[in-house]
């Protein structure tokens, strides 16, 4: 009896290991969309990006740091600005009623911002680029951290040039323009 | 007895292993990329100011990922207006065209275009980011419309004539239209003068975003009014 139960029990575990064979590979993290490099003609080239939170339907869960960094990335000019570059900032920066040595102060703020975070980038992607020549993972944690840091310390630095009122007001004027924003859900690699 | 129960199971766990390792060498990149779209507006020409960026990088372990060296990830965007008669403002644009698939990206594009008061044009916004290899693997945004307004509006007496409530003042359009600019809160005059009165014929931008609702921008270059009951010249 054993032995005929013992051979039932063969195929039915082949089947079960067949389809563990043909299972997908694991994905990096919860809820991304992997594409595989090496399987370009079946990979589902979408158009949609399920691991985004879209601040228009929860601003609430787009944390500060990211909304501050696309904001100021926005609001920032080059070093040699315009006048077309000031007014558009001018414009900008409206709803949070800088005054004009209030403007200027935010104006080196942003700019100085934007260039740390700019070469901080070149910096990092030539790190990107060496690593993949050694066919090493490049650290992109210290990057992240570098990239937060800076925000962090923009953020602390206009919050003094202004004074506790006007940082208030811009602080609300950032939270509301979190809707504009879409931000990726944070995963291990962050 | 025990030959037959062990050998199914090493091959069980063979057909796993095969499978995991399967995982282990796919090249997979995991996006955590951002985008902002947003908008200023100068009423003193009706002049609209959008500014589309995007940035952020794919995580992918390429250490089983040999393809991984021939590949390389580009930001792209859409920041476009496209007017009643056709006329099209701005376009798509491109960041970084040569990045490492690991890299981080950024690209940003700014357009400013005179729209005319009244005209409702179609509003496109997009962030994407393509892999040589794979195509697109991540994209947000989509149509929105904006419509140029000038209409009057009555402050709101609700509190008192005018009055400020959490640091703005309340205005309602006299011939609402059911968006965005029929009750704005303003931190700034809307009129020349600087002062706040109690009608105005007021310059706006309505903006209707991709996954419905608006937002309305009131600049500062309206001029005062006696009433309410006017049709607004541009509505």
């Amino acid at each position: 009896m054993n032995y005929v139960r013992n051979y039932l029990m063969l195929p039915v575990v082949l089947a079960a290991a067949a389809s563990l064979a043909f299972l997908p590979g694991k994905t990096a993290a919860t809820g991304a969309i992997p594409h595989r490099i090496h399987r370009i003609q079946t990979h589902d080239h979408t158009a949609s990006a399920p691991n985004v939170i879209d601040g228009q339907l929860h601003p609430e869960l787009i944390q500060d740091k990211h909304a501050y960094r696309l904001f100021f990335l926005t609001a920032a000019t080059a070093p040699a600005a315009t006048i077309e570059d000031v007014n558009r900032q001018r414009d900008f920066l409206r709803p949070i009623q800088l005054s004009e040595s209030q403007l200027l102060s935010v104006r080196i703020i942003l700019a100085d911002f934007k260039a740390q975070y700019l070469s901080a980038i070149a910096q990092h992607n030539a790190s990107a680029r060496a690593a993949l020549a050694n066919h090493t993972t490049p650290d992109i944690a210290s990057f992240l951290t570098q990239r937060d840091n800076l925000v962090l310390s923009t953020k602390a630095a206009i919050e003094n040039a202004l004074g506790a009122e006007t940082w208030a007001r811009f602080n609300t004027h950032v939270q509301k323009e979190k809707s504009k924003m879409k931000v990726a859900a944070e995963g291990g690699a962050q | 007895m025990k030959a037959r129960t062990v050998l199914p199971l090493a091959f069980l766990g063979l057909l796993f292993f095969a499978s995991h390792a399967d995982a282990q060498t796919s090249c997979q990149v995991t996006p955590y990329y951002s985008n902002y779209a947003t908008q200023s507006f100068d009423d003193s020409n009706f002049t609209l100011t959008q500014t589309v960026t995007t940035d952020g990088y794919g995580y992918m372990n390429i250490e089983f990922c040999l393809e991984a060296n021939n590949a390389y990830h580009t930001p792209h965007g859409v920041n476009k207006i496209t007017e009643p008669n056709g006329t099209v403002h701005g376009g798509a644009f491109s960041g970084s065209p040569v990045c490492a698939v690991n890299c981080y990206v950024f690209a940003q594009n700014t357009i400013s275009f005179q729209g005319t008061p009244g005209d409702l044009d179609t509003d496109e916004v997009d962030g994407s980011v393509s892999c040589s290899v794979a195509g697109t693997f991540w994209q947000v945004g989509g149509l929105g419309a904006t419509r140029f307004v000038q209409a009057y509006f009555k402050c709101d007496q609700s509190g008192g004539v005018c009055t400020v409530t959490a640091g703005a003042r309340t205005y309602h359009r006299c011939n609402p239209q059911g968006d965005a600019c029929d009750t704005v809160y303003l931190v700034n005059s809307p009129v020349v003068s600087g002062d706040w009165p109690l009608f105005g014929l007021l310059n706006a931008v309505n903006i209707s975003l991709p996954r419905g609702g608006s937002i309305c921008i009131v600049g500062r270059h309206g001029v005062r009014a006696d009433m309410c009951t006017s049709p607004d010249p541009h509505p």
